[in-house]
């Protein structure tokens, strides 16, 4: 809180009225650097924004709607046509145990990356972690009876040598 | 996707009105210019509220539909109404250093924002087609938007069984929540209205914060750091991988500046909207719990050191917002989920920090070295001017709170890599570049406030700081030094 010079200021007054008049400058020329760079880092960047924009445009367009949902780290584990074809033959709320090949050299293991996948791609049907637990085994590049339990209305995709069985539970 | 954004829109819409009703309720919105100057804090705020009312509702597994959001839009309101009908808030005080209305340079706010506009325009047109590829997007926050579509409850075993672990079963429920409300009001799933969603609230996000300060301090600094943040590739690029980083960044951000506005000028209405964005925070990702913890110990320090009696509305705003967070935090505890990350007890326990104290310079390593001026341009450089124009200023309880928001922020996130389970290099491979995305939104929007309050002070310093009444009031209260 301050309060005006006065026309009969003293020195001190003067002085300080002189003062805050450059304390006054100082604001703005901060205020100016502040909008100034701003301003120059939004110059900077707005054309790689752009390109990147139109990158992604150009990228997503040709894309189905079906395709989007998958994306690309989701296809990459597995054909998107297996878990279609899984998906198919799960009812809503399904409880499902996912068999498929161990790879080696796979970096967190490869049927936890297929179960991921499927933990996101069967829903609303439900993944569980052992056979016992399921009312159906889907399966891709192992046998069926690798789940060693009893099984009825064995479904397969010869194409991509995928399976899908009940349970006998 | 026409009809499917036209839906995403009405939705939006009727986020919007709900807001209206919380700023009418808090007494944000005093009269038509407040409203009008406020409409993009509504919106935040109508997306926060309403986005944890139907995330608290999942717990009993009553996520609402979009006749069910539309009855909570109009409850909003409602309130808002009822509340200025019951109990009309004070008028509006008239803050003689306040912003002239129409100033040349007013042209900076309207260009930044005209900018800002068209390059949002722009994204939405890539948002919209663009895939859902990013791995923690769809295994953890689509994946619990979709079991929140599809059945609405939180007990789904998607969500709370040993098999869903990797999906991190404790992360909180509130982004999820406002993606599957757009689902739910798209009628279905599908991914563009996901990622659309992201970008409005980004969008709203801007104008909240011009929002936030305009009627105190000019508007342009804020809006050219809106303008610089939202053409940033790397918030647009993390924006649009579906991640949660950039939505808890804007909400921590709004609540920290909502927190500085009552310390600059102990507005209560910002306490409400602090209150419910922090809240917001702590519901987005388990970190935000400590971006809003921080921000509330600041301020407590700073109003215990500057305006005691601002202190109990400000604890008591802390208190509301933990008790929004509480819902989620008990149903984690009642359901024993597992956290795959970190043990917050750990911290506690000397024993294990000292045997992992390696562990602490590659991370402040690290991280220092993502909030520096690789990835984020001219964040650093911009505040540190906001702090010189703070001190400038003679706003030094602002300056205060800043720095100790941000310094305890950043000691929260070297903790948890401290702590953290997983191996430290592939941890922070995995996340540092993103964690630190709070911390650069917000320190750059605080140092546009602060950067404003050296041009508030700059054009009139000779006034006498008093704030008089408005026409018809009958109460004049001191502005703060």
């Amino acid at each position: 809180v301050s309060l005006p010079p006065t026309p009969d200021a003293g020195p001190l007054r003067r002085r300080l009225a002189h003062t805050k008049g450059g304390l006054r400058l100082l604001r703005l020329a901060v205020v100016t650097a502040f909008l100034a760079i701003g301003v120059h880092s939004t110059i900077h960047t707005l054309p790689t924004v752009r390109a990147d924009v139109r990158a992604w445009y150009a990228g997503g367009r040709p894309l189905s709607q079906s395709q989007r949902a998958l994306g690309a780290e989701y296809s990459g584990v597995m054909s998107p046509a297996i878990f279609d074809f899984w998906r198919a033959n799960l009812r809503p709320h399904d409880r499902y145990y996912v068999l498929v090949p161990e790879v080696v050299g796979s970096l967190t293991g490869y049927p936890v990356l297929v179960d991921q996948v499927a933990g996101f791609a069967l829903l609303p049907a439900v993944q569980v972690q052992r056979p016992s637990q399921a009312d159906v085994v889907v399966a891709w590049g192992r046998p069926l009876r690798d789940a060693h339990v009893p099984l009825r209305r064995t479904v397969r995709d010869a194409p991509d040598s995928a399976s899908v069985a009940r349970t006998a539970r | 996707v026409k009809q499917d954004a036209l839906k995403l829109i009405a939705l939006n819409a009727g986020y919007l009105v709900a807001g209206v009703g919380i700023l009418l309720a808090i007494g944000a919105a005093r009269d038509r210019r407040e409203l009008v100057l406020r409409v993009g804090l509504a919106y935040v705020l109508g997306i926060v509220a309403v986005g944890m009312l139907a995330a608290h509702l999942s717990l009993i597994g009553q996520f609402p539909g979009r006749i069910g959001v539309a009855v909570l839009d109009v409850l909003f309101l409602a309130a808002g109404i009822a509340r200025v009908r019951l109990r009309p808030p004070p008028p509006r005080r008239v803050d003689p250093q306040a912003p002239r209305r129409l100033r040349p340079t007013l042209l900076i706010t309207a260009g930044a924002l005209l900018v800002t506009g068209v390059q949002l325009v722009s994204d939405a047109r890539a948002f919209a087609v663009d895939a859902l590829r990013d791995w923690d997007a769809w295994n953890i926050w689509t994946l619990k938007a979709r079991v929140l579509e599809l059945g609405g409850d939180a007990a789904s075993p998607a969500m709370t069984s040993h098999a869903y672990q990797l999906s991190h079963l404790d992360y909180p429920l509130l982004l999820p929540s406002v993606e599957a409300l757009a689902l739910r009001g798209a009628g279905g799933f599908d991914v563009t209205v996901i990622k659309l969603q992201l970008l409005l609230l980004l969008a709203g996000f801007g104008l909240a914060a011009i929002g936030l300060v305009a009627d105190r301090t000019p508007s342009e600094t804020v809006a050219v750091a809106v303008l610089a943040l939202s053409t940033s590739p790397w918030i647009l690029d993390q924006l649009r991988s579906g991640y949660a980083d950039v939505p808890l960044a804007l909400l921590v951000t709004l609540g920290v500046m909502a927190l500085a506005r009552y310390l600059a000028d102990g507005e209560p209405w910002a306490l409400a909207a602090a209150a419910l964005l922090l809240a917001g925070s702590g519901l987005t990702k388990n970190e935000g719990l400590w971006f809003a913890a921080s921000g509330y110990a600041c301020a407590v320090v700073v109003v215990a050191i500057s305006a005691r009696h601002r202190l109990l509305p400000l604890v008591a705003s802390g208190v509301a917002a933990l008790a929004l967070v509480a819902p989620w935090r008990l149903w984690v505890a009642v359901h024993g989920l597992p956290s795959n990350d970190y043990h917050v007890s750990d911290a506690l326990s000397p024993s294990f920090l000292i045997g992992r104290w390696s562990r602490v310079d590659p991370t402040v390593h690290d991280l220092w070295h993502e909030v520096g001026l690789n990835t984020w341009g001219s964040a650093g450089t911009l505040l540190i001017i906001g702090l010189v124009a703070g001190v400038l200023a003679g706003r030094l309880a602002l300056v205060a709170f800043s720095v100790g928001w941000l310094l305890l922020s950043f000691a929260g996130l070297i903790v948890i890599y401290w702590i953290s389970l997983l191996d430290l290099s592939f941890h922070l491979a995995l996340s540092a570049n993103r964690v630190v995305t709070t911390l650069v939104i917000g320190g750059t929007l605080l140092a546009s406030v602060l950067a404003g309050e050296a041009w508030r002070a700059a054009e009139s310093p000779e006034r006498l700081a008093v704030v008089r009444p408005a026409r018809g009031s009958d109460r004049a209260a001191p502005a703060q030094p």
